[in-house]
C-alpha cells in the first residue's frame, strides 16, 4: 500500500488546452492549464513546470505520470500515455460514481463514453469527423461575433429568440452566424442558436449510444453555461456538471497513475 | 516498436500475377480485340463465351487507391462538377478516365484503361447505373443492363423462382443481343467452362477466407482484401484457380504449423465490417498487430464467389450466385450471416468501418451493430473512412478510436490467446 505522501500527476495535451493535475493521497495538490500552442513538447514541460511552482514539491519527488490527449506521445517524461476516454471513465467513476456516461465536449471532438455497472468505461462513440458539435466551432463562432471565450454562455442565456441555423457544417454555420449579424440579429440569440446546434449534435450521439441513467458533462465546453443549459433540455437524463470541467482528463489520468502505483 | 507482420509469400507474386493481366488486357485492345467494362457482379463468363476482355471496374478503383492516388483522382471527377457526396469508386473511375486535368497513363496503374467497345453493369445501386449510362452515351457504345433486384427478407419462394426466371431471361437476352453485336455465335461450351472455372476458384477463396477460423489465423483478413484483386482480373480463367490453390496451399503451411499472420501472442481476434480502407491497409494491420490484434473475419469477402456454380446449369447458377450473394440479400440475412461470421470465427471485438461514400452497405449497418451487440456483447468501435476518397479520413482521429477500443477489450482480458515466438 502507497503512502498517501507520494505523488502522482496526470497530464492532458488536447488540441486547444494542455492540462495538468498533480495529486497525492490527500488530494489535489495543482493544477494548471496553459494554450496548447504550436509544440506539444515545450508546452508540456511549461505546464508541468507552471503546475509544479510554489508548490515545494519536483519533478524527481513525482513517483508516476501518465499522459492522456491528442499530444500525448510527445510528452516525454510520462511513465504511460492512456487515452482520454479512459482518464474520463476513471475520473467519472471516482468523483461521480453513480453516472452511468460522460459527455465530453473537447475541442477537437465531442464524445459519450458510455460506463458499466462498475464505472468502468464499455462503449464510446464521437461526432462524425467535423467540426460540426465540437469546441473549436464555439471559438470559431465567439471570434466572429467579437465576444471573448468565457463570455459566451452567460450572454446566450440573455437570449429571448433563438436564431434557428439550417446547417451544422461549422464553415458554413460562420457565413450564417455573419449574415445574422448582418441582419441585426442580437449576438445572445445567434449564440443560443449555435448552442442549440451543439445540443441537438450531442443528443444525437446520446441516443446513438443508448446511455440511460445519470450524466455527468465534462471537457472544455462544459464550462460554457450557456451550452450546458443548451444540452439539459435537450437530453432527457440528469446531468452533472463538475466545477472544473476542462481538468477532468488530466485528473483521470492521475487517477490511473495512482492506480498503477498502488498495484505494484 | 513495430510488430513483426510475416508477409504471405503470394503477396509478393500478387502484383505481377495482376499486371500481367494488364499487359493482356492492353495487348488485346492493341490487337483490335473487344473490350468490356464491367461493374458489379457483370457475367463476365458470358463475355469469355465471345472472347471478349472484360474489366472490373471497382477492382481498378482499389488499385487506384493502394497505390495512392484516388483522392487525386477524385478530384478530377469533382473539377467536372460531379459532388463529393457521390460513390468515391465511381469518383475515382470518372477521375481516371475524363477527369479534368486529364491524368497521364504514367500516373495510373497499369497505365490507365483501354478505351471499352461495350458496357456491362449488374448494378448493386442506383449510382452506378446512372453514370454507366452517362458513360454510354459519353464514349458511344452500347450498354448492357441486367437488373438485379435486392433478395428483400419478406420475398417468398414464387416471387424469388420469378425473379430467378426474369435474371436467366435477361441473361439470354445478353447473350443474343452480343452474337448480333459480335458476329459470333455463343460458345456455350467456353461458359460452361468458365463456370467450371469460377466455381472452382470460389471453392478455394472461400475455403481461404475460412482458414482464418483458425486460432492463430493464418492472414489477416485486411491482407485478405487485397488477395481479392485476382478475383476481380480473372473472373472464370484458370489463373484465378492457379492462384487460389498457390494461396491456399502457404496457409494450409502455416495452419499445420501453427503459424499466425503476426510474430507473438494473437490475443483479440476482431470483425471487420464493410469494405477495407484500400489506402490504410498495411497501416491498420500494424496498428491492430501492435496490441496483438488481428482482424481475422469479415463478411466483404464472401461478396465474392460462388462455390455452388454448376456448370452443367451455366447461366441458373450464374443467377443464383448474383443474386443470393451476401451483399443482395434482405437486412435479417445479413444480420444473420454476419451473426454466423461473428460467431465461427470466435470474435472477440467488432471494428465497424463506415465508408462515407458507399450508402449501399453503410445502409443497415447501424441495425447489424445492435442486433451483434444485443447477441454476443462484443466491444464495438465504428470508424469513419471512406474506400478511395482520403479526405473522409483522419489518422489521429481513427487511431485514437483505436486505442480506446483495445483499452476496452484488454480490461476485459485477452481469452483466445494463441501463437507463437518463432522467426520469420
Amino acid at each position: 500500500m502507497l503512502s498517501n505522501g507520494f505523488y502522482v500527476a496526470g497530464i492532458d495535451m488536447g488540441t486547444a488546452f494542455a492540462k495538468v493535475v498533480v495529486l497525492n493521497g490527500y488530494g489535489i495538490i495543482s493544477s494548471r492549464v496553459l494554450p496548447a500552442g504550436k509544440n506539444y513538447l515545450e508546452t508540456a514541460e511549461k505546464v508541468m513546470q507552471a503546475a509544479l511552482n510554489k508548490t515545494g514539491v519536483n519533478m524527481t519527488d513525482i513517483a508516476s505520470i501518465v499522459a492522456t490527449g491528442n499530444g500525448a506521445a510527445n510528452v516525454s517524461f510520462a511513465c504511460q500515455q492512456v487515452s482520454d476516454m479512459s482518464c474520463q471513465a476513471r475520473w467519472a467513476r471516482h468523483v461521480f460514481p453513480s453516472t452511468m456516461a460522460v459527455i465530453d465536449i473537447g475541442s477537437q471532438s465531442t464524445k459519450v463514453i458510455k460506463l458499466d455497472e462498475q464505472g468502468r468505461m464499455k462503449e464510446f462513440i464521437t461526432n462524425e469527423k467535423c467540426a460540426a458539435g465540437n469546441g473549436r466551432f464555439l471559438q470559431v463562432i465567439a471570434y466572429v461575433l467579437g465576444v471573448p471565450l468565457d463570455e459566451i454562455g452567460p450572454l446566450s442565456l440573455k437570449s429571448e429568440k433563438v436564431v434557428k441555423f439550417t446547417n451544422s457544417c461549422a464553415v458554413f454555420v460562420e457565413s450564417e452566424v455573419i449574415s445574422r449579424v448582418a441582419e441585426q440579429q442580437k449576438k445572445e440569440d445567434i449564440l443560443a442558436g449555435v448552442h442549440a446546434s451543439i445540443a441537438a449534435k450531442v443528443a444525437s450521439l446520446v441516443q446513438r449510444i443508448r446511455s440511460e441513467g445519470k450524466h455527468v458533462l465534462a471537457g472544455g465546453g462544459a464550462r460554457n453555461i450557456g451550452l450546458v443549459r443548451s444540452i439539459k433540455e435537450k437530453l432527457d437524463c440528469p446531468l452533472l456538471v463538475p466545477d472544473e470541467p476542462q481538468l477532468t482528463a488530466a485528473l483521470g489520468a492521475a487517477f490511473i497513475a495512482w492506480d498503477g502505483l498502488q498495484q505494484e | 516498436m513495430e510488430t513483426k507482420i510475416r508477409p504471405l509469400k503470394m503477396t509478393e507474386k500478387l502484383m505481377g500475377f495482376v499486371g500481367k493481366y494488364w499487359q493482356d488486357l492492353w495487348e488485346n485492345h492493341r490487337a483490335g480485340k473487344l473490350v468490356a467494362w464491367c461493374s458489379g457482379v457483370s457475367p463476365h463468363e458470358i463475355l469469355k463465351g465471345f472472347g471478349i476482355s472484360s474489366v472490373y471496374l471497382e477492382g481498378y478503383g482499389g488499385f487506384c487507391s493502394v497505390a495512392g492516388i484516388s483522392t487525386d483522382l477524385c478530384n478530377r471527377a469533382e473539377a467536372l462538377g460531379y459532388s463529393p457526396d457521390l460513390c468515391s469508386l465511381i469518383r475515382n473511375f470518372i477521375g481516371a478516365t475524363r477527369g479534368t486535368p486529364a491524368p497521364g497513363p504514367e500516373m495510373l496503374p497499369f497505365g490507365g484503361l483501354p478505351k471499352p467497345d461495350l458496357l456491362v453493369c449488374m448494378p448493386y445501386c442506383p449510382g452506378i447505373y446512372k453514370i454507366w449510362e452517362r458513360y454510354s452515351r459519353y464514349l458511344g457504345v452500347p450498354l448492357v443492363v441486367i437488373e438485379r433486384p435486392r433478395l428483400h427478407d419478406a420475398l417468398g419462394k414464387e416471387e424469388i423462382n420469378r425473379i430467378m426466371r426474369d435474371t436467366i431471361s435477361e441473361l439470354q437476352e445478353m447473350i443474343t443481343f452480343l452474337e448480333a453485336f459480335t458476329g459470333r455465335r455463343f460458345d456455350y461450351d467456353r461458359l460452361s467452362q468458365s463456370i467450371a472455372y469460377e466455381q472452382e476458384a470460389s471453392k478455394l477463396w472461400w475455403d481461404v477466407v475460412g482458414m482464418c477460423r483458425n486460432i492463430p489465423a493464418p492472414m489477416s483478413i485486411l491482407d485478405a482484401f487485397s488477395h481479392l484483386f485476382p478475383f476481380h482480373c480473372y473472373r472464370g480463367e484458370p489463373e484465378a484457380v492457379t492462384y487460389y490453390r498457390e494461396l491456399k496451399s502457404e496457409l494450409d503451411e502455416r495452419v499445420a504449423n501453427n503459424i499466425g499472420s503476426t510474430i507473438g501472442l494473437e490475443k483479440y481476434r476482431l470483425y471487420w465490417d464493410n469494405l477495407p480502407i484500400f489506402f490504410r491497409i498495411p497501416e491498420h494491420i500494424q496498428k491492430f498487430a501492435s496490441y496483438g490484434a488481428v482482424p481475422v473475419a469479415a463478411t466483404f469477402p464472401f461478396y465474392f464467389g460462388f462455390p455452388e456454380l454448376d456448370p452443367e446449369r451455366p447461366l441458373e447458377s450464374f443467377a443464383k450466385y448474383s443474386l443470393f450473394t451476401p451483399a443482395n440479400v434482405g437486412l435479417q440475412a445479413r444480420i444473420d450471416f454476419t451473426t454466423k461470421v461473428v460467431g465461427d470465427y470466435s470474435i472477440d471485438g467488432l471494428v465497424m468501418q463506415r465508408s462515407r461514400t458507399c450508402l449501399v452497405v453503410n445502409m443497415g449497418q447501424d441495425d447489424i451493430l445492435k442486433e451483434l451487440t444485443k447477441k454476443t456483447g462484443l466491444p464495438s468501435v465504428v470508424i469513419e473512412g471512406d474506400v478511395c476518397d482520403s479526405r473522409f479520413y483522419s489518422d489521429s482521429e481513427v487511431n485514437s478510436k483505436i486505442d480506446t477500443f483495445m483499452e476496452i477489450l484488454a480490461r476485459q482480458g485477452q481469452r483466445k490467446g494463441q501463437g507463437d515466438d518463432c522467426g520469420l
